[in-house]
């Protein structure tokens, strides 16, 4: 099956970037000028205090050796301890992790509803008051800062409309929805520009292929030529535009989710930061690259299905 | 059979262009890219359109569907009757009725002409809205094999990008007639294939108009091309019909020096050194055409007058129309 | 009669505008202004961005404070005024800074290939395998918070992009009949490489630099916000709508201002982006 040997091929080529990803994610503990059990306990740590604590992280041994086992942890899925919430990382992360993903999807999903519509006019009447319109709203959406459209939404619709919940993240699916509204709206809006830009160029481009003009010949509807035709095509270097903005996506998530206090993964990093929970960052930085990198593989896969010719290399 | 003038004939032909104006308005001006056609064609029958590239072929074939981009293309004047119908005077959705169903036409590059995310058979029968999906495919299937397409039943769920050029054109004729046409408008479709290639997909095009009884309208840069399948030829230069005549007298008695000078570039018609003897010079810019014939600066026989006075197209002959004001000039001088 | 002939360089000046599509023109004429207002900032409000008031605290909007003051009374439209220069410096140099070393390594990648281009490559894999702004974070958490750290953390990580634009532009380039000619003819491949195939491919990413001039003053405004980037009392506006947070239901203009300054800035930028791309015959690869 030419699939299953491009879905291990692309595994084995994430193979070199983990144990990259891996190794600064371990440096970040050693690089820290001064010592870091000093700095997480704020300087107050007694001698046999931090004998212990060094013992705890495994800071007495060689460095190769505190690499290997650190690897080796992460494997199986040991992240180590945090120092100021005296727990697994494993555990802090991972109950902070579903929610994160469910903020993160159903943001995506809002950004396509949003960037579709405008994208598909916009490309349709191409270089037209409606069209500039679009395209300037856009460049005015993608300047917003998340931080500030999250303030503002939680004033207007959570505070002064009283329509949504501006924290928290609820019990059943559809609460999480209802809870999640205003924070995905805002990582939508910041999202969303970036899909339209995207999509309106690719469609246009795709528009001008000589097969379209065949399509057209055969007597097929409109309708039916911007779905079957244009959109499926254009939808192939929106998906490479995404695959590299994810990156983008999780860093304005980061932001939004510490405005809404939301108990997800940003909203963790910025207080392990605050507390300087080396552990907790570390654990952090490695779960972001390997969901950066899921998703990318993800990406790829949904091209491979839209477009075969891909298998062909 | 006699070889007369179809646009005299009593019975109206089935397509009809009379005038037709095809501008395209750019920044930099507007050009015409169809300058004031005029043809007709019956059905059964084929008619070559000869040129140079950008003598206003390709537009032509696309002004017939309506496919002109707007903007910057426009269709500004003229008569396109098909089967008694204006189709200028259609609006897109009845447009889109005539194109494929009565109306279908292949296209030059039939690498580039299939969409690479859908399987090619999908491709052929998209046309076919109202039959079931096993009735598109068991049609596909037929069509592709009429098409002289071997083993169509694997091959209709293949993709593009397995095919090689000649078969892809060989689908792309059996995606043509898929609708039935009664008329088949062929822009260049041997041009980007390999000359092997060539002799069996007009020979496929041959076949299927004696089969079907359609008229083809066959677009071609290449005379010797033209001269094998075309009943009638019609030499279009600069936007507009040159010379029209049918095959065999185009060939022995050309009656414009552009015409002469096409038969010059045909390969066996070679100088005594041997070249191929292309036509002189360039094809004019027609944003800077002056009032006169557009192939005066280019023609070895021209004279002032040519320079300043507007030239039509007039029936010298019975069937035989050419726009140069000295055709008694050919032959002597060239 | 004597002719009076405009200098050659006003009507170069005048040509070369004649062709700025609208969007240029609208961008730059918005960023202009900014920067204006930025370095006449002590001319354009009698007030003091630090000096605080305590008797004058949360006022709205009015005609001496025409953005309001903030919880100690400072005037919002002074600090919005002196934050330009804090926001246009830091999103300048944490874009081209880095955007001219990071299309040099791509584009010496990208021309002598080989074990650099692939070392190369294989750093830009794993900095893009985190996000932006969590790489940032985390340098932050070893060196600290402030905004030098914050330049270090951005030159370590930003060039990237850079790097991936020039490189793949490069790998055309470099087969193109000019180089070949240039090398041919024995010029120094240093010349060859900056002199003739630089010119070539630093339009993409100069049309890149204007969309990641916008993102990079959300990244910084962001971390300021989150307390990691520019520390208070500077009038920093990611910092300014932070310390307007927790007042926003009772004194939104804290808050809202700064923000819309940084819209303000970021469409101007956009619009350079987007007129840039028309004008240097760019594709739309402003936010790619």
């Amino acid at each position: 099956m030419p699939i299953i040997e491009y879905i291990i091929g692309r595994l084995l080529q994430m193979l070199p970037v983990l144990i990259g990803v891996s190794l600064i994610a371990f440096l970040a503990i050693h690089l820290v000028p001064g010592d870091p059990v000093q700095i997480m306990m704020h300087g107050r740590a007694t001698p046999a205090v931090l004998e212990a604590a060094h013992k705890e992280l495994g800071l007495d041994r060689p460095l190769p050796v505190q690499y290997l086992r650190f690897v080796g942890g992460a494997i199986v899925g040991d992240l180590g301890t945090s120092i100021v919430q005296k727990a697994p990382v494993h555990d802090i992360i991972g109950e902070r992790l579903g929610p994160s993903i469910f903020l993160l999807a159903y943001s995506a999903v809002l950004a396509v509803l949003m960037a579709l519509p405008l994208a598909v006019v916009s490309a349709l009447h191409a270089e037209r008051p409606v069209d500039h319109a679009i395209r300037l709203a856009s460049m005015v959406g993608f300047a917003m800062p998340p931080f500030w459209v999250g303030l503002l939404l939680m004033l207007f619709f959570g505070v002064t409309l009283s329509w949504f919940p501006v924290s928290g993240y609820g019990r059943t699916f559809v609460e999480h929805l209802w809870h999640l509204f205003l924070p995905s709206t805002t990582i939508a809006l910041f999202l969303a520009p970036m899909l339209v830009q995207s999509l309106r160029s690719a469609m246009l481009d795709v528009m001008t292929a000589d097969y379209i003009e065949v399509a057209r010949a055969k007597g097929l509807s409109r309708r039916r030529i911007l779905f079957k035709h244009v959109l499926r095509n254009a939808l192939i270097p929106v998906i490479t535009v995404l695959a590299v903005n994810i990156g983008w996506l999780l860093s304005g998530a980061v932001v939004v989710e510490y405005v809404f206090a939301f108990p997800g993964l940003g909203s963790l990093l910025v207080r392990a930061v605050g507390f300087r929970d080396y552990p907790v960052i570390q654990g952090l930085a490695l779960v972001f690259a390997v969901l950066v990198m899921v998703i990318n593989l993800l990406a790829d896969l949904s091209y491979m299905l839209i477009d075969r010719r891909v298998l062909r290399e | 059979m006699a070889e007369g003038p179809p646009a005299r004939k009593p019975a109206a032909p089935l397509l009809a262009v009379d005038g037709l104006v095809t501008e395209f308005r750019l920044p930099s001006g507007t050009i015409r890219a169809n300058n004031g056609v005029s043809l007709s064609l019956e059905a059964g029958r084929t008619l070559g359109i000869v040129g140079e590239s950008g003598s206003g072929k390709s537009v032509l074939c696309r002004a017939l569907l309506k496919l002109i981009p707007s903007p910057p293309g426009f269709i500004s004047a003229g008569e396109v009757r098909f089967d008694g119908r204006d189709l200028l005077r259609l609006d897109e959705e009845e447009m889109r009725r005539i194109r494929g169903r009565q109306i279908a036409m292949i296209f030059q590059n039939p690498m580039s002409g299939f969409n690479p995310v859908w399987p090619v058979g999908n491709q052929i029968v998209e046309g076919l809205h109202d039959l079931s999906a096993s009735a598109a495919r068991a049609r596909g299937i037929e069509l592709m094999r009429l098409a002289g397409i071997p083993s169509p039943e694997q091959r209709f769920h293949e993709y593009p990008h397995q095919w090689s050029g000649g078969m892809l054109q060989r689908a792309m004729i059996a995606m043509a007639m898929a609708g039935e046409p009664r008329l088949l408008l062929a822009d260049e479709p041997t041009t980007a294939l390999d000359v092997t290639i060539q002799d069996q997909i007009l020979a496929l095009l041959v076949e299927l108009q004696e089969r079907t009884g359609m008229a083809l309208l066959l677009v071609s840069h290449d005379m010797a091309v033209v001269a094998e399948t075309c009943d009638e030829v019609a030499v279009m230069y600069a936007g507009r019909i040159v010379e029209l005549a049918p095959t065999r007298e185009l060939f022995e008695q050309p009656l414009h020096p552009y015409t002469v000078g096409l038969l010059g570039s045909l390969p066996h018609r070679r100088t005594s050194d041997g070249r191929l003897r292309p036509v002189r010079g360039q094809p004019p810019e027609l944003l800077q055409l002056g009032p006169g014939c557009p192939f005066a600066e280019r023609c070895p026989v021209a004279s002032d007058d040519c320079r300043s006075t507007p030239v039509a197209l007039r029936t010298l002959k019975p069937g035989h129309a050419s726009a140069c004001l000295h055709p008694e000039r050919i032959g002597t001088a060239i | 009669m004597a002719a009076v002939a405009p200098a050659p360089l006003a009507q170069a000046v005048r040509a070369e505008l004649g062709k700025w599509p609208s969007s240029l023109r609208i961008g730059s004429s918005i960023l202009a202004v900014i920067v204006l207002a930025g370095i006449f900032a002590p001319w354009l409000t009698p007030y003091d961005p630090f000096a605080q008031d305590l008797t004058q605290f949360l006022l709205p909007p009015s005609w001496a404070h025409p953005f309001g003051t903030d919880m100690v009374g400072r005037d919002v439209l002074a600090r919005v005024l002196y934050g330009i220069r804090i926001d246009l410096e830091i999103g300048f140099l944490t874009t081209y800074v880095p955007m001219t070393y990071g299309v040099m390594l791509g584009a010496l990648a990208g021309y002598f290939g080989g074990y650099f281009d692939s070392v190369l490559m294989r750093l830009l894999d794993i900095a893009v395998a985190f996000p932006f702004l969590v790489l940032i974070i985390v340098i932050i958490a070893i060196l600290g918070p402030g905004i030098h750290n914050i330049y270090i953390a951005v030159f370590l990580v930003a060039w990237t992009m850079y790097a991936r634009l020039a490189r793949a532009e490069m790998l055309v380039e470099r087969g193109k009949d000019y180089v070949l000619a240039a090398r041919t003819l024995g010029y120094p491949t240093s010349r060859v490489i900056f002199r003739h195939a630089l010119p070539n491919i630093i339009n993409s990413s100069i049309v890149f630099s204007m969309a990641d001039f916008v993102l990079n003053i959300l990244l910084v405004s962001g971390l300021s916000f989150l307390g990691l980037g520019v520390q208070p009392p500077l009038p920093e506006w990611g910092a300014m709508v932070a310390e307007g947070r927790d007042f926003i239901f009772d004194a939104w203009w804290i808050s809202t201002l700064p923000g819309l300054a940084i819209v303000i800035t970021g469409a101007g930028l956009s619009l350079i982006g987007d007129g840039l791309a028309h004008r240097l015959g760019q594709r739309q690869r402003s936010l790619l």
